[in-house]
């Protein structure tokens, strides 16, 4: 008989992250906090890890055997995306490959393109990165400009994205280009898989408030791509784009890390914590709480997803959550740390840096990978149906 | 993992419902403040299907059971006290959580004497004083509190007292947002129904997304309570204080949608707005349940089910 | 003297189109920009003697003001807001100064968040507890037992120092004030200390508003300016509206300590109001206008994300926003219990 409700992921889920835990203690340092550093010795020990990951066959826990995956569980995938997430993304840009350029070539790939590229992306050996943002197509993504031209027997790609992240480091990207005329919209787009080293193409690093390497301009200037990189059909990546992102649809696991440092900074505070103000303390209180809601709206979208249902509204609203949850939970941090909380890794801060550095991260929670505001459109849509947007 | 409410709750939730709904909905609201035979036919509705067979302190299936019919309730703002008589501590004492300070009960007239306890545990009889008077608490009443020697009320009841209290105003946002997503479609200005404005979309987003996490919540702390074998009450508490945050915005946007008409009695949304005050600030306002969650967050931690395996 | 303020503040914007970097270029350079040049013309022009003259705050802080919308140089935020309490002790050029007590240590310990007038540093300005009384004193910043290091925090706009004192000899500092008078000194210090921060976060939520509007403007999606979507129109109102609120308030802390009277209860209690209003509001505001910019607005060159790092640092620094709405409460309160005998009106209270 099945339990009236249930609130446990399992037990190989659990025993799964404890050997997460355990491997992510011994391996990093404590004052880890990414691959996005001035330090290069940071990204490469991401890389390491992704490695040693591979090894013991976690890299791919969330795909099919066929593609070199474990199958795991929808739980055991969250509970990946929940620790990886809490520390800092150990599995630096690999992120990208394994959570959905790699589903998107299951899903829509050539033969070819799967033997090319999945056994890569499974060993944690290639990094790559999406080419989607335009300067002028943020929240507008279907308006972009970038241009794909038939000449001859190939492509042409001519165009410029932005807020690119990890281009610089890329080895491979997926590219969105227009292939349609200039009015084709969302029928007119196409995806091509391309090497980044293939000539053409420029990367300039942007400087951000996010931490260096992080965000790039990337300049295509007639960059030949082949039919064979095109993924999918041709005037179908949008399509593509969306049914691909299902995978990434709940988003990233913002609470799991928030919940981490909530404890940490009450252990950062152990000896002062009772004389601190007990209104921040309270809010404190009230922060777990919504930590915990966003948590249990991810794993509705979790379990809907396992059903196989349509999860747009499900997945906006566990994202609506869990980016203004990261940000509440970042204003309670600084009025708890007071001026301490803005002090960098150098300067002595708590926590080798790490409330400065979730601050900073939670800033942009509601502006990357769709904005908050386009959230609440897909939620509103599906509240109330389709209707003009003003 | 079970997240979904099992069928036969859900089932139960719409037979209840429909029973309500066929008595007038709102309306039995609406006549209750001054026609005292209304509450009785709420109860009888409620007796006609089998509110009295839930035992809610028995299992986890009668409490989801009894939580989905205070749910239920709340969208109607049924004027009986369901979560009280769910937690009846003999066949006919209603059982409430109180302030001991200033003990006021909501309902209080449906029955003589009622049993009441504070959130610490503290047991009384209670005896119905005097109508409060109040447009936003019209059927609550002052009570006279007599300790009830060597009695202390159990953390399952203190912990479903406050879960079906979030349950029951779980129900009345749900409802608001319903009438306001309803009054927004067809309530035209500049040309267009105002949910053609982007303000009111992105609004009703934000009031869907808070509504769907407490409800997620209030499913969770209710297997908790049947699970979680420690003397905590951060679990309900949390709920408790979530729902005190949204039900209050929800109603509030709600009733702002409606523009004037939302302080109409003849809208539902304004009944709404008004009884659902007691369930919002009875026995604790929100910044007394956030005092004591914190309090019971320092004492027993807040971790759930969700790190079984890892070490912190 | 209303017009002559306003003249004053298109001094002060020549002064700062003439030796300061406009926002749009402000973080093409080195952070924070050097601010030798300004400090040269702002000196000539007396700005650090204006409260030599009758209510020569009211002047200063359209200074500061604009300077923090400027993202100016903290130093000038301690010449224009501090050194007036100072004057005489010492070259106040060369004192910085730190907030509030270092603590029942004395000398020893550490003192974070000094703000200095310059890169000249002979002094640092320290309260402290000596012998069980308090006292204001003068610390050599390089002399024995102390050093003063940079502080890198996350607001590159502004240079903070911190004093380590650790072993300064006991005859050492130049005790200023002792006692009542130490007391006195320290809070005035703080009460400065406090409308300067609210003074240059009012500044920082005026530019962070106008960006955005004009941003609004420009920017397209869906084939209209963003600012033509309600969802983005409403909230420049929000913001509008913060900044409106804080700038009373502001103004009415200003008033009375530019009258130069000592701070009655409802003086005390105006600054505390606009120093949690302003920085409140400018956080705030800044946040909403880095979520309006949408990605740009990260990007190290953009003035947004600089605006948003100072105000959560002004918010942060001095008294925190929910102890001073505790002061104010706490004053309205034994008000309330006395009959209200203080005859001046908090603003926008009614008599």
């Amino acid at each position: 008989m099945t339990a009236v409700l249930d609130f446990t992921m399992g037990e190989s889920a659990a025993a799964l992250r404890g050997r997460l835990r355990r491997m992510v203690a011994e391996f990093f340092p404590d004052d880890f906090l990414g691959a996005f550093t001035d330090d290069p010795a940071d990204l490469a020990l991401t890389q390491r890890f992704s490695r040693l990951l591979a090894d013991e066959g976690l890299l791919t826990v969330a795909w099919p055997r066929e593609f070199g995956g474990s199958d795991g569980s929808v739980w055991e995938q969250t509970v990946v995306r929940e620790e990886m997430w809490a520390y800092h993304e150990p599995r630096g840009p690999q992120y990208m490959g394994l959570n959905w350029v790699g589903p998107a070539i299951m899903a829509y790939g050539t033969a070819e393109q799967k033997a090319e590229h999945l056994p890569r992306i499974a060993t944690g050996e290639t990094i790559w990165c999406q080419g989607f943002s335009e300067p002028g197509s943020g929240s507008d993504l279907a308006s972009l400009q970038t241009r794909a031209v038939r000449t001859g027997d190939h492509w042409e790609i001519t165009g410029q994205k932005i807020w690119t992240s990890y281009a610089g480091m890329a080895d491979w990207c997926v590219l969105a280009a227009r292939t349609g005329d200039k009015d084709s919209g969302r029928r007119g787009i196409s995806l091509f898989l391309i090497p980044m080293d293939r000539p053409g193409i420029t990367v300039r690093p942007l400087r951000a408030m996010l931490g260096p390497h992080h965000l790039n301009e990337c300049f295509f200037d007639s960059v030949v791509a082949t039919d064979a990189e095109v993924l999918g059909e041709v005037g179908t990546g949008w399509s593509v784009m969306k049914t691909a992102l299902a995978h990434e649809r709940v988003g990233i696991a913002r609470y799991a890390r928030c919940e981490r440092l909530l404890w940490l900074l009450r252990d950062v505070l152990r000896h002062e914590w009772d004389d601190l103000d007990e209104g921040v303390r309270n809010e404190w209180s009230g922060a777990l709480v919504q930590v915990r809601v966003a948590r249990l709206l991810a794993y509705r979208a979790v379990e809907r997803q396992e059903g196989n249902e349509m999860v747009d509204l499900e997945a906006s609203q566990a994202r609506i959550a869990s980016t203004t949850c990261d940000q509440q939970v970042a204003e309670v941090v600084s009025q708890l740390l007071g001026p301490r909380s803005l002090l960098g890794a150098a300067a002595g801060a708590p926590a080798h840096g790490a409330f400065e550095d979730h601050w900073r991260y939670a800033q942009a929670a509601t502006v990357a990978s769709g904005t908050i505001e386009i959230q609440r459109e897909i939620v509103s849509r599906e509240l109330l149906g389709r209707q003009a947007v003003r | 993992m079970r997240i979904a409410l099992p069928e036969a709750a859900l089932d139960f939730g719409r037979v209840a419902d429909d029973v309500l709904r066929a008595a007038g909905g709102v309306d039995l609201a609406r006549a209750a403040e001054s026609d005292p035979r209304a509450a009785a036919r709420a109860q009888e509705c409620l007796a006609g299907i089998g509110m009295y067979d839930i035992d809610p302190r028995g299992c986890l299936e009668d409490a989801v059971a009894a939580a989905e019919l205070c749910r239920v309730a709340g969208g109607h703002a049924v004027p009986y006290p369901v979560a009280a008589m769910l937690l009846r501590t003999s066949d006919a004492t209603p059982f409430a959580l109180v302030d001991a300070r200033q003990p006021i009960i909501d309902h209080a007239l449906t029955a003589g004497t009622w049993t009441a306890a504070t959130l610490t545990g503290e047991l009384f009889e209670a005896e119905p004083d005097a109508p409060v008077d109040s447009k936003v608490a019209p059927f609550a009443m002052t009570v006279r509190l007599r300790p009830v020697a060597g009695g202390t009320a159990s953390v399952l009841d203190r912990r479903l007292g406050l879960l079906f209290g979030a349950w029951h105003l779980l129900g009345f946002g749900q409802r608001a947002l319903q009438l306001a997503i309803e009054h927004t479609r067809v309530r035209e200005q500049f040309g267009h129904p105002l949910s053609n404005f982007q303000v009111i979309r992105h609004t009703l987003a934000d009031l869907s997304v808070g509504l769907e996490g407490l409800d997620l919540l209030c499913r969770f702390s209710l297997w908790s309570a049947f699970t979680d074998g420690s003397p905590s009450l951060a679990d309900a508490l949390s709920v408790r204080l979530e729902a005190q945050r949204v039900v209050k915005h929800t109603l509030r946007m709600a009733q702002q949608f409606h523009g004037a008409s939302g302080f109409a009695d003849e809208y539902d949304i304004s009944v709404l707005v008004r009884h659902a005050q007691p369930g919002l600030r009875l026995p604790t306002d929100r910044g007394a349940t956030l005092a004591l969650l914190r309090t019971a967050i320092d004492e027993y931690g807040f971790d759930g089910p969700f790190h079984a395996g890892g070490v912190r | 003297m209303t017009g002559e303020r306003s003249s004053f503040r298109q001094v002060v914007r020549q002064v700062l189109a003439d030796s300061w970097p406009p926002l749009a270029e402000y973080a093409s350079g080195v952070l924070p920009p050097n601010a030798e040049r300004l400090r040269k013309v702002s000196d000539e022009l007396g700005w650090w003697e204006l409260e030599d003259e009758d209510g020569g705050f009211a002047f200063a802080s359209i200074a500061i003001q604009e300077l923090g919308g400027a993202l100016g140089p903290g130093e000038l935020l301690q010449g224009l807001c501090v050194n007036p309490v100072i004057a005489g002790s010492a070259d106040p050029r060369r004192v910085a100064c730190s907030w509030g007590d270092s603590g029942p240590g004395g000398f020893s310990g550490e003192v974070s968040w000094c703000l200095a007038p310059g890169d000249d540093v002979e002094r640092v300005l320290v309260f402290a507890e000596q012998t069980g009384e308090p006292v204001a004193a003068l610390v050599r910043s390089q002399g024995a037992g102390a050093r003063l290091e940079p502080m890198t925090g996350s607001d590159p706009t502004r240079r903070f120092w911190r004093l380590v004192m650790d072993g300064v000899p006991p005859g050492e500092p130049e005790i200023l004030a002792r006692g009542d008078e130490a007391a006195l000194l320290m809070s005035e210090v703080e009460q400065r200390v406090s409308v300067g921060l609210a003074l240059d976060s009012l500044g920082i939520a005026r530019s962070a508003l106008a960006l955005t509007v004009a941003y609004a403007k420009i920017r397209e999606q869906f084939g209209a300016p963003i600012g033509s979507f309600q969802a983005v129109k409403h909230r420049c109102v929000d913001m509008f509206v913060l900044v409106e609120t804080a700038d009373v308030l502001v103004e009415a802390a200003v008033t009375a300590l530019a009258s130069g009277a000592p701070l009655g209860p409802s003086g005390v209690a105006s600054i505390a109001m606009a120093k949690a209003a302003s920085c409140d509001a400018a956080a705030e505001v800044t946040r909403l206008a880095l979520q309006t910019h949408g990605g740009i607005g990260y990007t190290w060159e953009h003035p947004c994300h600089l605006l948003l790092r100072r105000a959560k640092l002004n918010q942060a620094l001095g008294r925190n926003p929910r102890s001073l709405r505790r002061a104010v409460a706490g004053r309205l309160v034994a008000d309330a219990l006395t009959g209200g005998q203080e005859t001046t009106p908090l603003r926008g209270e009614r008599k």
